[in-house]
């Protein structure tokens, strides 16, 4: 067997095709570095000294082959490269000319969202968060991006809205709107001071406070009009807007109109940056798979039509921000408290938001099915219904599609099922290569009644081999150690090896019913560096358990 | 023609014809497109029914975009599945997606949008209440409720079976565990036909085997594996013996409803009873089954006339709020299955059984055993002597058995035993080659007793009280030197059992 570092040696050789652009190839060379999880540390210094040492016009392809093994392959390549990948990253970017930087940027974008199969990021946050500010920086040279997003900005900018809320305060103190709105900014203020959101909450936040802002300004436009010239506001709107169906009627009461502003055509003057669509607009493309959206004047939560609006597929497919102009004024104590809610939870944002719409009520929908012939008939279940058995677990397992429930207890099972998987596709990978399987035999009744599936599913190693190797001591007198062995490496000279814990030495005997030399009771585990170090099975057993001790949690 | 066991392991090659190194054994996380492949898009609610029509057909087909299920279990779009073998089936979508596919010509396929599966996914979410419901209870109570118990009856090919695995696959999506029962011994459930079984389904099923999914095996699986409780019937035709099979149904029952009590997540789950196509004049057998399991659901699937003639006879007032009759539409993607194709599964069942999956190929074992040391039974096939008259022995009430046990009247009880099994004193080659037998568990057996008796009602009684710990079947047999070649399925010096129920099903390599 060749040894890590030589497989790191042909990998870097294999490296040297990568001059230009071929998706076969790179996914040739993930799958050889999947292959070879045991030389990992090799494999990703070979594609590191590769970035490096590639002429600037092929550094790129080289960073495809990176992601693509860091996205696929995962653990613990993404580790390895997220180590330094700020380093990898930024030397690289600097070298190569303005079509690849864009090329970079667009997959530095991909990294920022990519998870693992954990559900963890993809790259470790310190290192995404100062390629970022480079980025940031680097681009504001050439044209002024947008600053970053940043928890100390938002505070700012609700300070700036306090004052103006303040100042509105102050002209008409008895604004109890404006009084509630000053409540859930202070309260915001003190959610993001005390608590660490996530950055796709932070946007969510910075999508509200835009909205709010734009209001308040409108407000405050329209409070000094009001005071330079103090004549009733109503008609002119009303005849510009006498078209939205929910206008039509009698003149709206003045508290009414005062959180509308967005209706008044100053508005629409400046902000030539508006969403490109209405209300009305908003309502057809809801249609009806989902309630329509609440009319503004009712005081409907924000994450509900963000959710119904992420349920609906608008955002994906229309690439829309959520629409401050309609949205934002209606921020209020049950939004805060959602999105409160939400910053607790994984920030796959809109996935989030409709499961979490979903879990809060499951019970209730539940509720409404009835285990009669009539209902069962004729209720046509609804998107929401359908979700209890879809989104109401968002996150999905890559590999068998099962689905786990976003939270603590939901993530620790994924966790679970993940490391199961991983146990098996390492066992099922060596099967290809060597190890029997059989069909267990069934329990008696008395067993299966007792039988627990836990078992199986598996937070536990090897509670299933170890059932059926009791299982079959009971009935052939099979030998349960000899279901632990390793059969000796085919490059082997040495009939002996030495277990790593009790540094005894173990010979090897013949195994006819294998047909292969194995070292009985013993177990093969890969160390840090790749190598295969064999040990007792009883004395790894033991010392593993004793590092469990060592370190709860 | 190789012969198992001839060097005690079996080459995976020459027994697995099938296995093809380049399908996705193990997910790399990104499935990749299909060469030459075809697309398919499925609308919302609607549902594309394919047929593979020999046995040589392999379909590679791949979730593109969108959400999609098969019977009720999930399809994950960074997976390759595979389909291999005469199968008609299909992939449901509640929201939409596009399917690819390649590999070979379908027979036949096309898309449908008429589908029950809103009245299917009714159905689930009310029993999700009533199971709800158990859990609620139990919190705070110290007597344990369970979930809901449901039985589903049809005709032939109506989709009884595609609605139990619906059920159980949507009741696992919400982390339950139900036990799916199959008393259809046409069909194997985790097991080969001819077996009673019951399996907890806590896990995700696998949808590439006709079988449901794997058992257990001493090996890895891609997929969580199942382990089931099997009874023999060993007969194609619950007519074919309906004491037996009524009396392995009560066996059934006992450990299923044990299981349920003694664990909470399986109990507060429930259990979802698949069953041959049942007529009314099968009556009897049902009611018994209801009593047996505690049904309080029973779901009959487009039968009208079975419905309503149901509905009298087993509402009455004594059960009036413990049992809920409904009827659920029959798909019309149900297709009626000839006898070829049936034969054909059953004998891939039982293929898969010893020598596994494509994805994972198992090794079976061969012992040479000597047949005087064995003990072998066989399912009593009434020729119309006992006919379907005697219907009133054991009613499958346990209570009842232990009164006939203590009958002083022993030549009675001989009789009703000899009714279900009975001892072939003389195996031959005849008899013996390529068929399948049953092991019955040992540790339900006293052997000694066995050895020594000639109480052969003791030991029917014993044998058909016992579930089966496997299955093995007869490669070679000597009829002058009274030994033969048993192939198991797992190492062994010896027959792991040695009592053995002959079933009516061959296995020809």
């Amino acid at each position: 067997m060749a040894s890590s570092a030589e497989i790191g040696e042909d990998y870097s050789k294999s490296l040297t095709s990568l001059t230009f652009n071929s998706r076969p190839i790179i996914q040739n060379l993930t799958i050889i570095a999947q292959e070879n999880v045991h030389a990992a540390e090799y494999i990703a210094k070979a594609i590191e000294r590769q970035i490096a040492k590639a002429v600037p016009s092929q550094k790129l392809f080289s960073f495809y082959l990176l992601d693509s093994v860091s996205k696929n392959v995962g653990s613990p390549y993404n580790i390895l490269f997220g180590q330094n990948l700020f380093k990898i990253f930024t030397e690289a970017y600097v070298l190569v000319n303005d079509e690849n930087r864009k090329k970079f940027i667009g997959l530095f974008k991909t990294w920022k969202s990519a998870v693992t199969e954990a559900g963890l990021p993809l790259f470790p946050e310190d290192q995404i968060g100062q390629i970022e500010s480079f980025l940031e920086k680097a681009t504001r040279r050439n044209r002024s991006a947008p600053p970053q997003l940043s928890v100390e900005l938002l505070i700012r900018e609700i300070d700036i809205l306090c004052q103006m809320v303040q100042e509105r305060l102050n002209k008409s103190p008895s604004d109890t709107k404006a009084q509630e709105r000053f409540k859930v900014l202070m309260d915001l203020k003190r959610i993001l001071t005390t608590q660490k959101i996530a950055s796709q909450q932070l946007q969510v936040v910075h999508t509200q406070l835009v909205g709010i802002r734009k209001d308040e300004t409108e407000k405050l436009t329209l409070l000094k009009a009001q005071q330079t010239q103090p004549q009733p506001q109503q008609q002119q709107p009303q005849m510009q807007f006498s078209g939205f169906p929910f206008q039509a009627g009698a003149p709206l009461p003045q508290s009414a109109q005062n959180r509308q502003p967005k209706f008044q055509p100053p508005l629409k003057q400046r902000q030539p940056a508006a969403p490109s669509f209405s209300t009305n607009q908003l309502q057809a493309l809801l249609g009806a798979r989902t309630p329509p959206p609440q009319v503004p004047t009712n005081p409907g939560d924000v994450s509900s039509i963000l959710s119904s609006l992420s349920q609906s597929g608008v955002f994906e497919k229309l690439n829309l921000k959520p629409a401050p102009v309609s949205a934002a004024p209606k921020l209020d104590q049950q939004s805060l408290k959602n999105l409160l809610g939400l910053s607790q939870m994984d920030p796959t944002s809109s996935i989030a938001l409709s499961g979490k719409a979903v879990v809060a009520s499951e019970d209730q929908i539940l509720a409404r099915f009835d285990l009669t012939q009539q209902f069962l008939n004729s209720h046509k279940p609804s998107a929401e219904e359908i979700n209890l058995i879809y989104n109401i677990k968002p996150n999905k397992c890559s590999n068998c599609a099962k689905r786990f429930k976003n939270t603590p207890e939901g993530n620790i099972k994924q966790q679970e099922h993940l490391d199961w998987h991983f146990r098996m596709n390492k066992r099922l990978k060596q099967n290809e290569v060597k190890t029997i399987s059989n069909r267990a035999y069934y329990l008696d009744d008395e067993k299966w009644v007792n039988f627990k599936d836990d078992e199986i599913l598996g937070s536990l190693e090897e509670v299933t081999t170890e059932s059926q190797a009791a299982e079959r001591d009971g009935r052939a007198s099979a030998e349960k150690r000899d279901a632990k062995y390793v059969v000796l490496p085919a490059d082997s000279t040495d009939l002996t090896t030495v277990c790593q814990v009790c540094k005894e030495k173990i010979n090897a005997e013949f195994n006819d019913d294998l047909g292969e030399w194995i070292w009985k009771n013993c177990i093969s585990v890969k160390d840090r560096d790749g190598n295969e170090r064999n040990y007792h099975y009883d004395c790894y057993v033991e010392t593993r358990g004793v590092k469990r001790e060592r370190s709860p949690g | 023609m190789s012969i198992p066991g001839l060097q005690g392991i079996i080459s995976a090659d020459t027994l697995a014809p099938h296995i093809d190194t380049s399908s996705a054994l193990v997910p790399s996380g990104s499935a990749t497109a299909l060469p030459n492949a075809k697309t398919v898009e499925i609308s919302a609610f609607s549902e594309w029914r394919f047929e593979l029509g020999s046995s040589s057909d392999k379909l590679r087909v791949r979730l593109v975009a969108g959400e999609a299920e098969m019977f009720g279990t999930e399809l994950s779009s960074n997976m390759e599945y595979s389909f291999t073998g005469a199968m008609k089936t299909c992939i449901f979508t509640f929201k939409g997606c596009t399917i690819e596919y390649a590999g070979c010509e379908l027979s036949s396929e096309y898309v449908s949008d008429e589908s029950c599966m809103t009245n299917y996914l009714n159905l689930h979410f009310a029993l999700e209440r009533l199971r709800k419901e158990a859990s609620t209870y139990n919190e705070t109570s110290t007597d344990k409720r369970l979930g809901p118990k449901v039985l589903i009856v049809g005709n032939k090919d109506s989709g009884k079976t595609s609605l139990a695995k619906i059920l159980t696959a949507y009741a696992t999506k919400m982390d339950r565990q139900p036990i799916l029962v199959n008393l259809d011994p046409s069909t194997a459930n985790f097991s080969i036909p001819g077996m009673l079984t019951g399996t907890t389904i806590s896990d995700i099923m696998n949808v590439e085997n006709v079988n449901l999914g794997e058992t257990i095996t001493t090996g890895p699986t891609f997929y969580h594996q199942k382990q089931p409780i099997v009874k023999c019937f060993g007969l194609e035709s619950f007519s074919d013996n309906d004491k037996l099979y009524k009396y392995e149904i009560s066996q059934l029952g006992i450990s299923v409803l044990s299981r349920l009590r003694n664990d909470q997540v399986v109990g507060e789950s429930g259990l979802v009873v698949d069953t041959p196509a049942f007529k009314i004049t099968d009556y009897e057998l049902i009611e018994n089954i209801i009593s047996d399991f505690e049904i309080d659901v029973l779901i009959v699937i487009g039968h009208e006339r079975l419905f309503v003639d149901l509905k009298k006879k087993l509402i009455k007032p004594s059960n009036q709020n413990r049992l809920t009759v409904l009827k659920m539409p029959k798909s019309s993607g149900c297709v009626d299955l000839d006898d070829k194709f049936s034969r054909d599964l059953q004998q891939r069942c039982i293929r898969e059984y010893f020598y596994g999956i494509e994805k994972q190929v198992l090794s079976p074992f061969s012992i040479m055993a000597n047949l005087k040391d064995l003990i072998i039974f066989k399912p009593v096939e009434p020729n119309g002597m006992f006919g379907s008259s005697g219907l009133s022995f054991l009613s499958g009430d346990m209570e009842e058995d232990e009164d006939i046990k203590t009958e002083p009247n022993a030549q009675l009880k001989f009789t009703e035993y000899s009714k279900l099994l009975e001892r072939i004193t003389e195996p031959t080659a005849e008899i013996l080659s390529n068929a399948v037998l049953a092991m019955v568990n040992p540790s339900g057996l006293d052997l000694n007793r066995f050895a020594y008796t000639d109480d052969e009602q003791a030991l029917i009684e014993d044998t058909v009280n016992t579930s089966v710990v496997g299955f093995t079947y007869a490669v070679s047999v000597d009829d002058t030197k009274g030994k033969a070649r048993f192939v198991v399925p797992s190492p062994a010096n010896q027959m792991p059992s040695k009592v053995l129920i002959l079933t009516k099903f061959r296995y020809h390599e």
